[in-house]
């Protein structure tokens, strides 16, 4: 299975894919520190060990690769189907590739996926208030805002916002 | 134009590095190429220097436009 955009493949990653350069990315405090996660804790064999926990037809890990092959970030989706809906979430790792629409256009793609191929009604997905280009390119990509939990997170010596958006087919690409 | 939304543009166009003079009124996320996520970090980092405190997260889910922008300037500027 293959994820095709204008200048990006996705595929689900497989156990190869945890490599130095991944795990750089967790214990990256730029990158991890707005993720869900203790990226500082992670190892090689734990990379390995969460890749292989996806099974690609309810949890899917999606590897972000340019068109040569280079491993940029990932995309999560965790489908819930009796209730035809998702939680999605996005690590855009290699900082050179920050701040260049990544994520709208991968995203993108992985919206279609979820609506189309799998029938998915409803996606869902949050970031900390302080991940300001992740809001912005909720708000881009028309998400709709559906609820803040108050100082969810202490990041650094800050109390945090977790900003919860939602995504229904019959939003996306009116 | 009010004061507030001059304020706004000027902010906005500082922000983006680009001439006010060429901002249009209506600018928003969707409409204006260069209000790309990054320049949005800087309209709110440069909104938050101008109001000398942390935007709230309710303003900041509100800014999509020249006129969200002059809401919060105004909403300030009536508090002092």
């Amino acid at each position: 299975m293959q994820l095709e955009t204008k200048d990006f493949i996705l595929r689900p990653l497989v156990v190869a894919d945890a490599t130095e350069r991944y795990l750089g990315w967790l214990r990256d405090l730029d990158v991890s520190r707005t993720l869900f996660s203790d990226g500082a804790s992670q190892t090689l064999d734990s990379l390995r060990r969460y890749i292989e926990s996806h099974d690609n037809v309810s949890r899917y890990l999606f590897g972000i690769f340019t068109q040569d092959g280079m491993h940029i970030g990932n995309h999560t989706l965790r489908a819930i189907p009796q209730h035809k809906r998702a939680a999605i979430g996005v690590m855009i790792g290699d900082k050179d590739y920050w701040g260049k629409g990544v994520p709208l256009q991968t995203r993108a793609r992985l919206i279609d996926f979820a609506f189309d191929d799998l029938g998915l009604d409803k996606l869902e997905a949050g970031c900390v208030s302080i991940n300001t280009p992740a809001i912005y390119n909720f708000k881009r990509q028309g998400w709709k805002h559906e609820g803040t939990r108050k100082a969810h997170m202490i990041i650094g010596d800050r109390s945090v916002d977790l900003v919860l958006f939602g995504l229904q087919r019959e939003n996306w690409r009116v | 134009m009010s004061d507030a939304t001059g304020r706004a543009m000027a902010l906005i166009a500082d922000a983006i590095q680009m001439d006010v003079a060429h901002l249009p009124r209506d600018a928003s996320i969707e409409s204006l190429p260069q209000w790309d996520s990054l320049n949005h970090m800087r309209i709110v980092l440069l909104l938050e220097e101008t109001l000398s405190r942390q935007i709230e997260t309710d303003e900041l889910l509100s800014i999509v436009d020249v006129d969200s922008v002059a809401t919060i300037l105004a909403a300030e500027q009536r508090q002092r």
